[in-house]
């Protein structure tokens, strides 16, 4: 598979082996993602998906293959990039990762303080990314005192503030209930609508199935059906 | 650039007030470093103190006949300074005059008796040893016969005091050897211990290390923080030890006081003379060990 111009993500034939080869996680992986997609991953727990977010967000480096986000191959990123290059990708997780002990308001401030915004940016951005999410009224609070759903929307919240061009989600409902699962989706389809990829990587299939989006099946370090 | 330092700084004591009782056990152990090594200089500086006065004690001073000639002293002042390595000072017979004019303890009626023009007082050497060792060598070399005619008189007191300096003298270079043993192994334990201390804690925060770099936090805001927290328990660490070297040294100086008036060591006020420098090397020390125990912990959960 050749560079494609009009992509903003591809994979070429990118494989990922952990355990000097003994496990093979990715399988000649070749995928292209166009501008303002909403792409789902599904597969069962173990069959990549995660890897593929890992690769895509530059936590590990594929055994062979590359891996172009908006014209640049990211397995080839030096170190003192990847601070930048990873305020350009919004990740959440199912698990959140929130600071317990800084309040909704100061979890997400803290990623614009990381990349050296100044205050006045601060004050104004965070209150109008948490009216986005429809958490102004609990800016206040610590993650112990949210829901898990309420969570999810913090981390988002915290994904976003950078204005990503790109979010990636690995299973973000994975701990939700299906009320907060909806709300949850529905909120990653409205942030798709404002121009931002999204990549959803999920192993239940039921909470996409009807939301007519390209779906991408992982089946054993494989692409499936890339439709 | 203001801002990142504000921030940095922000982030490294409230991460230091929030694991306060983390650190703590960081803290404990550079402070009982710190102590012992303080312990282990106050040791070798009051055995020092206690041989140098000792030195101080003893007299030895070889008196001349008057048929001596000038070059028979200067042999001998020649011989015990190069050969025995010790300090012989010359005392001509106006500086034993003078002495003997200045000593308080002798009548003015008898001072009157000995002038410039009458004076019987004899040259000499007064010897110092510049090690309690040496002491011994002075007799051998006196004593040798080329001088024998011309010693008017020999006082060596080192002689009545010999089992008190050998004793004195094995005791120092004792504690002198197990000071400098005792401070290598306690630091490369407290090494060790700090190490293992500080990575249980920054273990423990590995989540938080992940969502700084995953939001994209530079080097600067993942590590710097950590080294100001490092540097904190190695401040906090050398206070504490600072004032348990201060406490125990005035409990163990009024001991000392009572034990070895006599040889006028002043552990205290010798402590009080050289207290700024007492602070730097402890907080020097300190902060040394914090910070790069720090650094060395961060290193695997840090990598981009």
């Amino acid at each position: 598979m050749a560079v494609d111009p009009g992509a903003i993500i591809q994979f070429i034939s990118v494989s990922k082996e952990y355990s000097k080869g003994r496990v093979k996680a990715l399988n000649n992986i070749n995928l292209s993602i166009d501008k303002g997609e909403f792409v789902i991953l599904v597969g069962p727990s173990g069959a990549g998906k995660s890897t593929m977010i890992k690769l895509l967000i530059r936590e590990e480096i594929p055994t062979s293959g590359k891996i172009i986000v908006a014209g640049r191959d990211v397995t080839r990123l030096k170190e003192r990039d990847l601070p930048y290059y990873r305020r350009n990708v919004g990740t959440i997780f199912q698990d959140f990762k929130l600071l317990p002990n800084k309040t909704v308001f100061e979890n997400v401030a803290y990623a614009l303080e990381l990349s050296d915004e100044p205050d006045v940016i601060i004050k104004e951005r965070v209150p109008r990314i948490l009216s986005l999410v429809g958490l102004s009224k609990r800016s206040d609070n610590y993650p112990a005192e949210l829901s898990g759903g309420e969570r999810q929307r913090v981390s988002i919240a915290r994904a976003l503030v950078h204005n990503p061009k790109l979010l990636i989600a690995d299973e973000p409902t994975g701990n939700l209930d299906s009320k907060n699962t909806a709300e949850v989706i529905d909120l990653l389809l409205r942030i798709n609508k404002t121009g931002t990829i999204v990549i959803l990587a999920t192993h239940d299939e039921n909470i996409v199935r009807n939301l007519g989006k390209r779906i991408i099946t992982v089946i054993n370090g494989r692409l499936v059906s890339a439709a | 650039m203001f801002t990142r330092l504000r921030r940095i700084a922000r982030l490294g004591f409230t991460n230091f007030w929030r694991n306060r009782w983390m650190s703590m056990a960081a803290i404990l152990i550079i402070t009982m470093t710190l102590t012992t090594m303080g312990i282990f200089v106050v040791l070798s500086y009051f055995a020092n103190s206690a041989s140098e006065a000792l030195k101080d004690k003893v007299t030895v001073q070889v008196d001349f006949t008057d048929s001596a000639s000038e070059e028979i002293i200067q042999d001998m002042q020649r011989d015990l300074s190069s050969e025995a390595g010790v300090l012989a000072t010359y005392i001509s017979k106006e500086d034993a005059l003078a002495d003997f004019q200045s000593r308080s303890d002798i009548k003015q009626s008898t001072k009157d008796l000995i002038t410039s023009n009458n004076n019987p007082l004899p040259r000499g050497l007064r010897i110092r040893a510049t090690e309690l060792d040496n002491l011994n060598k002075i007799d051998e070399i006196v004593k040798q016969n080329k001088y024998q005619p011309y010693i008017y008189n020999f006082t060596n007191d080192s002689e009545d005091n010999k089992l008190l300096i050998d004793r004195v003298n094995k005791g120092t270079k004792m504690i002198k050897q197990m000071a400098a043993v005792l401070t290598v192994v306690f630091i490369i334990v407290a090494i060790f211990v700090t190490l293992n201390t500080v990575q249980m804690a920054i273990h423990s925060r590995k989540d938080e290390i992940e969502i700084m770099r995953l939001v994209g936090a530079g080097q600067s805001y993942v590590r710097v923080p950590f080294y100001l927290e490092g540097s904190l328990m190695g401040m906090m660490g050398a206070a504490l030890s600072f004032l348990i070297l201060y406490g125990g040294m005035r409990y163990f100086d009024s001991i000392s006081r009572s034990y070895v008036s006599g040889l006028g060591i002043d552990l205290f006020s010798a402590f009080g003379s050289n207290i700024i420098q007492i602070i730097i090397v402890l907080l020097g020390v300190g902060i040394l060990l914090g910070t790069l125990c720090t650094a060395y912990s961060i290193r695997k959960y840090v990598k981009v």
